[in-house]
């Protein structure tokens, strides 16, 4: 019984966009785009400023009216629905509360706008303040509230009205690192308990890697790789996925077929299968481990490096070193450990495995 | 900082206040109130007074009304703002002296306009213009050198605004009026006190328009301060304490206004 229910919920989809085209000028700010958010599901939208995920997230409010293709919410288009009837909750980067109203008037804006009964606008208020922690600031104006505070409540605010697609607008980049990271996962928390189809845009990978059930990745206009979080990370289906999400070696060779790709004059294994030709092979800096000393004898599936140290930083629980063979700089990521050995001038040995090698 | 501020203030403010207060309290060489109190007992002050309060009150929010419009209609006109924004500031370069004759030139008894008029339609020349040499001549003329600074204050106030804050609104199912009232006059609502508060300031004091248009037919305030100054019955002592007056009640008028209207604390 429940298999069938959650069946049917999972072939249903919450934001459907199908083919949709908008243009600024001569300018393609986004183009022929089309992507599925299934209910209940929670889609981040990454990509460099420009990409168009903010035109594609003004698209699904209505704000903006695509040129071509539709969107569809719950399975309706929304071809000539006007943003107030569309039932879009909507989040914005610098919070956008009425400065003339407290936080309660504020949360409870949309269901007086919507004319709900009044003592049922009191519950549901006070439910929402107490879902984001805020409860007791109902009277307070937005301008007595920390940034993080005021997210929140621009949250519960985009609750009330009991969307049926929540639309985050970069939310957490005008906080500071700390409270960004406590919020994110609140945020996430939020959104499974109350079970709301999400599209979250936003310029930080890790932070769409972190909370979504799938990323969507942006680039002039064009939808450029959408997956879970692992598999953008893992496959990059091109070398600007590999570069933007993650930090990334990318080595320019020439794949040899065979699994076999030769950079810089060195044979590398890999396992990737494709047709010989020039190509970009990708290593994440934590699939380095240091080698033992000894002859430099390649195995089909073990390759090692020797260069030398060029530089490290130390980032907490790691310390990225990067080392530098035949002149080109690579990355690598190791656990801090205490009396870190490895300085810069010190000759390196680097292995990374022939799986841990991605070709694009 | 706050030293040179203070020092300016008082010298150039403070102190000739001052004095123009200490001289409204003689009245035939004694200290006295009786300069105050002709403000209830002689008629064309209290006359005067009142058309003076009218006036602005009248022109500050008329002025209002119209800049609002107009300033979002320059503010949204993209590649031709900078054009439109020189061409508001022309007015404010001219004289009031220049702008009452301007009026005269155009729409008096033997006007452009109205002979233009009396060309096509039939009216009587006398009759239409008549209308200029009153108090509400005044305020359309007054109109013309006051819009333009509702519009200057309003187009910064447009820049920044806030937009994303109609577009949650909308979001949330708000209609047109409750963005309006809610949400869009809330936010502009500082800049439409300072706006109105500075038009009527300057309507209370203008001088040159009115003199200009109605010489002293039409009484109000500064020009009844100006006769006592100039006539030969000159009572400069008169004239101090309705300037003093002048000041005062525009001064308390735009402090209560802003008191009453300026909920966002």
């Amino acid at each position: 019984m429940n298999d069938v229910k959650s069946a049917k919920n999972d072939s249903k989809n919450g934001v459907e966009l199908v083919g949709v085209g908008k243009m600024y000028g001569n300018v393609h700010a986004v183009r022929d785009v089309s992507l599925a958010v299934k209910e209940g599901e929670f889609l981040s939208v990454v990509g460099p400023s420009g990409c168009g995920k903010t035109t594609m997230l003004r698209m699904i409010s209505g704000f903006v009216a695509p040129d071509s293709g539709d969107v569809r919410i719950g399975g309706a288009s929304m071809k000539g629905v006007p943003p107030r009837k569309r039932r879009v909750g909507i989040v914005f980067q610098n919070y956008a509360l009425f400065p003339n109203m407290t936080v309660y008037e504020n949360v409870a804006f949309g269901m007086k706008a919507q004319k709900w009964p009044e003592d049922r606008i009191k519950d549901k208020a006070a439910a929402l303040l107490e879902m984001v922690g805020m409860e007791d600031r109902a009277g307070a104006y937005p301008r007595h509230l920390s940034g993080g505070q005021q997210q929140r409540i621009a949250l519960a605010r985009a609750l009330a009205i009991e969307p049926r697609v929540l639309l985050l607008d970069e939310p957490l980049s005008a906080l500071d690192a700390k409270v960004r990271n406590t919020l994110r996962f609140e945020i996430k928390r939020i959104q499974r308990n109350s079970g709301i189809t999400t599209v979250y845009v936003t310029h930080d990978q890790e932070e769409a890697l972190s909370i979504s059930d799938r990323v969507a990745l942006m680039r002039g206009g064009a939808l450029e790789q959408l997956g879970v979080p692992a598999e953008l990370y893992a496959s990059p289906a091109s070398e600007f996925a590999a570069d933007f999400i993650g930090v990334n070696n990318i080595m320019r060779g020439v794949y040899q077929g065979d699994g076999r790709f030769v950079w810089n004059g060195r044979t590398l294994f890999v396992e990737t299968k494709r047709d010989p030709g020039p190509a970009a092979m990708m290593v994440r800096p934590e699939r380095f481990a240091p080698a033992e000393a000894g002859p430099v004898l390649n195995e089909p599936n073990i390759n090692i490096l020797e260069g030398r140290v060029v530089g490290k930083v130390f980032l907490g629980p790691l310390t990225r070193v990067a080392f530098s063979v035949d002149g080109a700089t690579l990355l690598m990521d190791l656990l801090s450990a205490a009396g870190e050995p490895l300085s810069a001038g010190d000759p390196l040995r680097a292995r990374f495995a022939a799986a841990d090698a991605h070709l694009l | 900082m706050l030293l040179p501020v203070t020092a300016v203030l008082v010298a150039f403010l403070g102190w000739p206040l001052l004095l123009v207060l200490w001289e409204s309290l003689f009245v035939g060489g004694g200290l006295s109130h009786g300069n105050y109190a002709s403000l209830f007992t002689r008629s064309l002050y209290r006359e005067s007074f009142f058309t003076s309060l009218a006036l602005s009150v009248s022109t500050a929010f008329l002025g209002t009304v119209i800049g609002l419009p107009l300033s979002y209609a320059i503010h949204r006109s993209g590649r031709h703002k900078g054009f439109l924004m020189a061409l508001t500031s022309v007015p404010l370069t001219f004289s009031g002296l220049v702008v009452g004759f301007a009026f005269i030139v155009l729409l008096g008894t033997s006007g452009f306009f109205t002979l233009l008029l009396k060309r096509f339609v039939d009216i009587n020349p006398l009759e239409f213009s008549a209308f200029l040499f009153t108090w509400r001549g005044l305020v359309v003329a007054y109109l013309y050198f006051l819009v333009p600074r509702m519009i200057l204050t309003m187009t910064v106030a447009w820049s920044n605004a806030d937009w994303s804050l109609m577009e949650a609104a909308t979001s949330l199912g708000a209609g047109g009026g409750t963005v309006f009232f809610r949400v869009l006059l809330p936010m502009l609502g500082p800049a439409i006190l300072s706006g109105s508060s500075l038009l009527f300031a300057v309507s209370m004091g203008a001088f040159g328009t009115a003199f200009a248009l109605t010489g002293s037919a039409v009484k109000i305030l500064p020009m009844v301060i100006y006769t006592q100054v100039s006539d030969m019955s000159s009572d400069i002592a008169q004239a101090d304490a309705l300037a003093i007056i002048l000041t005062v009640t525009t001064t308390l008028v735009i402090m209560v206004y802003e008191r009453t209207f300026r909920e966002v604390k």
